[in-house]
Order: structure tokens, then C-alpha cells, then sequence
């Protein structure tokens, strides 16, 4: 696939923006492979596309991580980034196909419609660390880094630049904070 | 002080009087600040598995069987599933996660398998999860996983079973690769052994495979676990064309999506015996489709290539299992475990004490104390 080459490219010359950016398009490329695979399978078979392409995506990541992992650390704060707008676009294009009434055009619309969600509400999440990057970028990028981003702990502490013992005390404020801030926004639009 | 430093000196103290002695001093004249760290250690309290499993890793599939758990009662748990509290996840795979859990009414450490989601919600892979739990559970063996329990009154089926403390035979082949032969020989008997207690009870495993054999600690025993499920996760898929199984591992039979007998846990049970020998699967490919194709048609490379110490007949053992056709192998696990222990006591008792322990342990009483079942 030319955009992970390029997506390399755009690590090793430092820019996170950039790869992001570029992760969001390997994103898309996978899951116009499903597209497509979803178009040819026979009908009535339970196939996941959104699965197949998260675990395509995380097979990726983690390759990525295990070649690059001593010098990029920025990587990971990259794809973290990147995650964390392809999840929450989907969980808004997910709401928006739920309430827009039209039948949904295509049939990996319509897959995505059936396909699991995580616990969290993703939108109210993204607000609330939205809000938390304002009052504490810290913990706000370690919970981008863990949650969106899939590291350990530990792994989030060194891209941070913390200790883990740190790591672990700014995550257990920060999902409080979230958490209690999502409570406080009242119950969310059950999407 | 920052509300994260106030919030997290706190949570230190767990005293309930030192933290509101705490609380008093650091807002002291301040009321709303104190109010707002009392409702954030409150949320602390009640956040449960929040957060706890990256979002990815939930979406891939892996971990939705988390979002059914109850709240946990104790800290450091993952949560409550009936009257087990859930204390760590022991594994994933294509039919659900696999838990550590504690029994709280029995009092004993147990492991509960629950079946993923999307098969849950498939009537003939329920079925089929119970129906294969109660009859795994008819199996008594040292050397399979005993089965407490199903149930299937909740919103996921699941199955209580022995919790084993020790690692996957996969573990052990990633972190030290090809075993030697006198291991070799010991875990494929005792393999061997617990296929041939199930089939005798008429249960197929269908998904011999590294990943689904334990190897205890300390006692040196090795025990299966895993029995017949991968038929329930074939459930959840389309009727026709199913294949169950890890396609690594699998027989050509399954391969094909034909009618299987016991004899396809043979198949399998060779290619994990290769496995053993070699530190690699003997049929490999790029794809699931090229590894079935390998199945159906490849003859492996020979073990001596790589492994030259490896005696005829165990290659012929191991080819003999891998026969194309069912009705070439071996007719039964036992013939297969009869071969292995013959030649297991002769090679060791020929070699003495000198002999490594895996072997040696064989010519006499076996460590747990329970008399070895020999027959040559």
C-alpha cells in the first residue's frame, strides 16, 4: 500500500500532522477494501467489514510499532490522533444514517449500522477531552494516547516522557475528570 | 494545589477519616473546591471498566463480551458476571474471551469462558455452545480441562471451568521455539491420552492446536482445553461452506468443509507434533486460503530437514497422522498414545538416569503421584 510509504516518509521527517493525516487515509483504503470484499461475497453471509478493518488497522499499527518503535515515538501520538477522527467522524456518521431516516445507499453503510460500538459514547467523550486538553493537556494527550491510540500505559509514559508510576496517577484523574464530566452533560442522545 | 494534585493526595489516603481530616485543611474556606473533590472520588469509585479497554481493540471485536460484565464489588476486578467476581482476561479468540474468576460462593479460583457477542445472538451457536459444554463436561480426564458448569440465562452463555495455572503450549513454542524430543514425546502422549477420553465419550474437538493446550505449572501436566467450541463459532457464520477451526491446524476435511469423525483431531494433533519438532506449523501460507489449500494438498517439508535428531519412527508417527484420507491414520488417539509411551519408557529406561527429567520422570512414579498408565 503506497500511502503506508508515505506515511513512513512523513515520520521519519518528524511530522505528526502529516501522518495523521496519512493514517486517516490508510484508514479509508482499508475499508474500501472491505467495501469491495462486502460487494462480493455471497448474500446472507455475516461478514464484519468494520471489524475486518479495525483489525487490519490495528495489525498495522502494531507492526508499525514493533519496527519503529526506539526512535518515533511521535508515531504513536500520530496515530492516536488519527484514530481518534476516524472513530469519532464514524460514530457521527453512524448517528447521522440512524436519524437521517433515509435508508442507508450503500451496503457498507448498512454494515456499519450493525456493527459493534464501543461503551463509551465516543461523541460525548470527544467533547469531554476536548475540554480536558484546555485544563490539562497532559492527561488529556495520555488518555489520546491510550484509549484512541491503544498503548499500555507505560508505553503512553515514555511518548509522554513520564514515569509509569506518573503515568498511572495522570490516568486515574483523567478518566475521572472525563467521566464526571460526561455525567454532568446529562445522558447523550442514545445514538 | 492544583484540583488534580488535591484530587490524587486523596486518593492516597484511604482512611476514610485521614482523607477528610485531608480534605478539611487543604479547602479549608473553601467549600466549593472541597465538593467538587468529593464528587470526583465518588466518580473514581463508580467508573468501573471506563476507559479500561482501548477503543480499537473493543470495535476489532475482541473485547465486547467486557461491556456485559456488571460493575465490579471489589477494586482492581474487571467486573461481576453472576456470583463470579472477574479477576483477569486469560485469553481471546473467535468464540469469546476466556476469564480468570473468582467464585464467590464456592470460594475457588475458576476459569469462565463466554461466548463473543455475535455469537450469542446466533440461536444454533447458543445451542451448540451448551450441548458442547455438557458433554465436555461428561469427560473426566487428567488431561483434559474439567467443566464445572454452563449457563445460559443471561445475555451471553457461558462455562465454567478448572482454572489451570500455567501457559499455553503456544506461549512456550513463541518464547523458546522447537522443544526437545523427550518433551516432545511427553506432551504429545498426554495429549494423546485426553483426545482418546473425550472420543470415548464421543466428543471431537475439532481445534487441536497449540493455543488450546495447557501445560500446568510445576506438575509437569499437560491438559486440553477448548472442547468442541469451534463448532458453536462455525454456528454464527453461514450454514453451508462452514469451516471450523484454525485453518493452521486443521484436517483436510475441515479444510473442505466435509463431514469430520475423531480422526480429524489426529490430523491436527500431527501438525501440532510437527509443531513440537520444528518450532513451525507444518502447512504455511500467505493467506487462510493458501494454508487450506497447503492442507488439502502439500506434503510438509520433512522434519529431518531441520530437525536432524528426530527418529523415524516418530516422522513416521507424524506422517502417518497426516495422512490425506482419515481412514489412513491411525484408527484411534489411543493407538497414537500406545506408540508414544512404548517409546517414551524404552528410550528413557535405555538411557538411564542420566536421562532428562521430562523423561525420566516417566520410568517412575509421575510427579503428581499418580500411577502412570503405560501399555506397551
Amino acid at each position: 500500500m503506497s500511502d503506508v510509504s508515505l506515511l513512513l516518509d512523513a515520520v521519519q521527517h518528524d511530522d505528526p500532522c502529516e501522518a495523521a493525516e496519512l493514517l486517516t487515509l490508510v484508514y479509508d483504503d482499508l475499508r474500501r477494501l472491505a467495501a469491495h470484499r462486502l460487494a462480493h461475497e455471497a448474500p446472507g453471509q455475516t461478514l464484519q467489514p468494520t471489524a475486518l478493518v479495525h483489525e487490519a488497522y490495528l495489525r498495522l499499527l502494531r507492526d508499525e510499532a514493533a519496527a519503529h518503535w526506539d526512535g518515533l515515538p511521535h508515531f504513536f501520538a500520530a496515530a492516536a490522533e488519527a484514530m481518534r477522527r476516524i472513530l469519532v467522524e464514524n460514530a457521527r456518521r453512524k448517528r447521522s444514517l440512524k436519524h437521517g431516516g433515509q435508508r442507508p445507499r450503500r451496503s457498507l453503510e448498512e454494515a456499519e449500522l450493525l456493527a459493534p460500538e464501543p461503551r463509551e459514547n465516543l461523541l460525548a467523550l470527544d467533547e469531554a477531552l476536548t475540554a480536558l486538553a484546555t485544563t490539562d493537556p497532559a492527561a488529556a494527550e495520555l488518555v489520546q494516547l491510550r484509549y484512541f491510540g491503544g498503548l499500555s500505559i507505560p508505553e503512553a509514559a515514555q511518548v509522554l516522557g513520564i514515569s509509569p508510576r506518573t503515568a498511572d496517577r495522570l490516568w486515574a484523574y483523567a478518566r475521572t475528570w472525563l467521566l464526571d464530566r460526561i455525567k454532568r452533560d446529562g445522558p447523550q442522545d442514545p445514538s | 494545589m492544583t484540583e488534580r494534585a488535591i484530587f490524587l493526595s486523596a486518593l492516597d489516603l484511604e482512611d476514610r477519616a485521614a482523607r477528610a481530616a485531608y480534605l478539611g485543611a487543604v479547602c479549608a474556606g473553601n467549600p466549593a473546591l472541597r465538593q467538587r473533590i468529593e464528587q470526583l472520588l465518588q466518580t473514581y469509585r463508580e467508573a468501573g471498566a471506563f476507559l479500561d479497554v482501548p477503543a480499537m481493540q473493543q470495535l476489532a471485536g475482541d473485547d465486547q463480551v467486557l461491556t456485559f460484565l456488571g460493575p465490579p464489588r471489589e477494586p482492581g476486578t474487571l467486573g461481576r458476571l453472576d456470583h463470579f467476581e472477574v479477576l483477569e482476561v486469560l485469553g481471546r479468540g473467535g468464540t469469546g474471551m476466556v476469564f480468570k474468576a473468582r467464585d464467590t460462593v464456592l470460594q475457588r479460583v475458576v476459569a469462565i469462558k463466554v461466548l463473543a457477542p455475535r455469537l450469542a445472538a446466533s440461536a444454533t451457536a447458543r445451542q451448540r455452545f451448551v450441548r458442547q459444554a455438557q458433554a465436555a463436561a461428561a469427560v473426566r480426564d487428567d488431561h483434559v480441562v474439567g467443566t464445572h458448569g454452563v449457563t445460559d440465562d443471561g445475555p451471553l452463555p457461558y462455562l465454567v471451568m478448572e482454572h489451570v495455572a500455567g501457559t499455553t503450549l503456544e506461549d512456550r513454542i513463541k518464547q523458546g521455539g522447537a522443544l526437545d524430543l523427550g518433551e516432545v514425546l511427553r506432551i504429545g502422549l498426554q495429549v494423546a491420552r485426553g483426545l482418546a477420553a473425550a472420543h470415548a465419550q464421543g466428543l471431537i474437538h475439532r481445534d487441536i492446536k497449540p493455543g488450546n493446550i495447557l501445560l500446568e505449572d510445576g506438575v509437569g501436566r499437560v491438559k486440553i482445553t477448548d472442547f468442541g467450541l469451534a463448532r458453536a463459532a462455525a454456528a454464527g457464520l453461514a450454514e453451508r461452506d462452514v469451516i471450523a477451526g484454525t485453518p493452521l491446524f486443521m484436517s483436510p476435511e475441515q479444510a473442505r468443509a466435509e463431514p469430520t469423525d475423531h480422526r480429524t483431531d489426529l490430523f491436527s494433533l500431527g501438525s501440532v507434533l510437527y509443531t513440537l519438532c520444528t518450532g513451525r506449523p507444518p502447512f504455511r501460507g500467505d493467506s487462510t486460503l493458501a494454508v487450506l489449500k497447503s492442507v488439502c494438498e502439500h506434503t510438509p517439508r520433512p522434519i529431518r530437514d531441520s530437525r536432524p535428531d528426530v527418529p523415524d519412527w516418530l516422522c513416521d508417527l507424524i506422517s502417518k497422522l497426516h495422512a490425506k484420507e482419515a481412514c489412513n491414520r491411525f484408527a484411534s488417539a489411543d493407538e497414537v498414545a500406545d506408540l508414544l509411551s512404548g517409546h517414551l519408557l524404552a528410550s528413557s529406561c535405555s538411557r538411564g538416569p542420566q536421562g532428562s527429567a521430562a523423561e525420566s520422570s516417566h520410568c517412575g512414579p509421575r510427579p503428581n503421584g499418580q500411577p502412570h498408565r503405560v501399555r506397551v
